[in-house]
């Protein structure tokens, strides 16, 4: 009996320690990052452009560059999300092989490692579909045929495709189905009760996905590093065939590439925490709408 | 006989209604507005309805009666085609509205769900205003017209629901925040406004309680001066109080068909006899 109670308590004991030893981690992790990293963090560094070898200055570029990213990627992405979501939750019959196929596919493009997109992006958009357009319309002058923030922001809309489809589905199974019953029952096309009930019902979902692709698509490094990112630039992108900086891989820049680590190191901080920042402000408005959807909703009943 | 007599003595609105029926009532076998022949029903191999032959008047309530699971809402569902969305579903024999085919090929079921307007079990208003719910389906069907005629149609068909009175100072409140009652009230509303000729009415009283209950089978009975209506439901009593022909469905067969006031107090079928002196069901 004693020794029963003892497992009992030993056990308790180290799922307790494992919980303590995560929520210690994030809070080295965090609490080192906001601590070396906030004496930096100044207006002027976040409104300069790098400077001296990336020894002073600030990071301005490389926020313009991740924000425009990551509106580019929604952009195209969760539409083309949204849209894969209602077939599969609105039309697809489920019994078939076609649904159960594209079904396959989509979990499988989740479990893709980051780098591969990488590489597809560089082949498919950058030299195929890129050089095409160059051929086409450039008269073969290199335009599009090279890394640009387009082929960085299509990338990474198809990286997080999985991620819109699967939380816009959710919601959309959500919807109950008495409310596609009345609708078709009045008369309305299958169209018109997506557009005008099922649609709407879902709106939270729907930004729920989008939250989600953001927060992956403004952290991830790997699939643009051959698409678009370049390591430093002298002016802000104006165009689509433009490269960009970006917060992540200005980190890796800092890190790994700096002329003077020890003078590089304060900025280095300063730019994780911001990164940090703008991830989490992202993800903090979008669960505010979120919420005020959901508060509303409820409310209404 | 025994359950008219209990249904007039907890409405006494109804009971002069109850008795006025059942002699100006056509045969059953004529064709009426709406009817089936040999209809059946498959979900893959299994019968949900099979072979019913039946008519249904306008002007007139048919009831149509039966345990759980005997194929009464299928063939309900099966007048307005809304089962053509399950996998695996199957449909044989005739479906007539006005004596053509709902379910010739080329027919256009958006305009024949127009026509054959339904209300459900659970009242299920979209979460939308009371004036967006009634106004769904003109829109949809582009029959919304100008903003007076949109209003108008909106009266007229919350009027027609008996609801009117209740909701006219708060049309852009969220129809959610209505009672039960008043929610399938305005169902019915919703459905009454695109001007069917013929509504279905699956359960619409078993989610309700007693008032709201008999609310709707009042709203029914004055409906019914416009409507051909016929109505699903597993309460005998509420087939009585206000079917003039009432059928009743065991495993999908139609066991007995005929006017309410002789079905109810000389079944012809020893079956149905059991069935509603509560033997089995």
């Amino acid at each position: 009996m004693n020794r029963r109670f003892a497992i009992d308590g030993v056990f308790i004991l180290l799922t307790g320690l494992a919980v303590l030893m995560i929520v210690a981690m994030v809070a080295v992790v965090l609490g080192n990052i906001a601590y070396h990293g906030w004496e930096r963090l100044t207006w002027q560094f976040l409104t300069d452009q790098p400077r001296a070898g990336m020894t002073e200055g600030g990071i301005f570029p490389a926020i313009f560059g991740t924000v425009l990213l990551v509106l580019l990627m929604t952009l195209v992405g969760v539409p083309l999300g949204v849209c894969v979501a209602i077939y599969f939750s609105e039309y697809a019959d489920r019994t078939s092989r076609f649904y159960r196929w594209t079904r396959q596919a989509v979990n499988n493009l989740a479990g893709v490692p980051s780098i591969v997109f990488g590489l597809f992006g560089l082949g498919f958009f950058v030299q195929f579909v890129g050089g095409a357009i160059d051929d086409a319309a450039y008269a073969g002058r290199l335009t599009f045929g090279q890394p640009a923030l387009i082929w960085a922001a299509l990338t990474m809309a198809v990286l997080t495709l999985p991620v819109v489809i699967v939380s816009v589905e959710e919601a959309l199974r959500a919807v109950p189905q008495s409310y596609r019953d009345a609708s078709a029952a009045l008369g309305a096309t299958r169209t018109q009760t997506i557009f005008r009930v099922v649609l709407p019902n879902a709106l939270a979902g729907v930004l729920t996905g989008t939250i989600l692709a953001v927060g992956r698509g403004a952290g991830e490094v790997a699939p643009i590093l051959f698409v678009g990112a370049a390591y430093f630039l002298p002016h802000l992108p104006t165009h689509l065939s433009d490269q960009f900086m970006h917060l992540g891989y200005h980190v890796f820049v800092l890190s790994t590439q700096s002329p003077d680590v020890e003078a590089t190191k304060p900025i280095l901080y300063a730019t994780v925490f911001v990164l940090l920042g703008l991830t989490f402000l992202l993800n903090l408005v979008a669960i505010a709408i979120r919420t005020r959807l959901r508060l509303a909703a409820a409310g209404a009943r | 006989m025994n359950s008219s007599a209990a249904s007039a003595r907890d409405y006494p609105l109804l009971k002069t209604q109850v008795q006025a029926r059942a002699t100006d009532a056509p045969a059953p076998k004529e064709a009426g507005k709406m009817g089936v022949e040999s209809l059946t029903v498959l979900y893959g191999a299994r019968v949900a309805v099979n072979a019913v032959s039946m008519q249904f008047h306008s002007n007139l309530i048919t009831a149509i009666i039966g345990p759980s699971g005997c194929g009464k809402s299928t063939l309900l569902r099966a007048l307005n085609r809304m089962n053509d969305s399950i996998p695996g579903i199957k449909v044989e024999g005739k479906v007539l509205l006005d004596g053509a085919e709902v379910y010739a090929p080329g027919t256009d079921v958006i305009q024949l769900r127009r026509r054959v307007g339904m209300v459900f079990q659970q009242p299920n208003p979209f979460p939308k205003s009371i004036y967006d719910n009634v106004a769904y389906g003109l829109r949809v069907n582009g029959m919304a017209g100008s903003r007076a005629d949109l209003d108008s149609n909106i009266e007229r068909a919350l009027r027609q629901a008996a609801l009117w009175n209740d909701v006219k100072d708060r049309l852009n409140r969220n129809a959610l925040q209505l009672s039960g009652g008043e929610q399938q009230r305005l169902c019915i509303a919703r459905a009454l406004a695109v001007r069917p000729e013929v509504l279905l009415m699956d359960e619409p009283a078993s989610a309700l309680d007693p008032v709201s209950t008999a609310k709707i089978e009042e709203l029914m009975f004055e409906l019914k001066k416009d409507y051909t209506i016929v109505i699903v439901t597993h309460n005998m009593q509420q087939a009585a109080r206000c079917s003039d022909f009432t059928a009743f469905l065991l495993t999908g067969s139609l066991i007995e068909f005929n006017p309410t006031a002789s079905l109810f107090t000389t079944p012809s079928d020893e079956r149905t006899e059991a069935y509603i002196t509560g033997r089995f069901g």
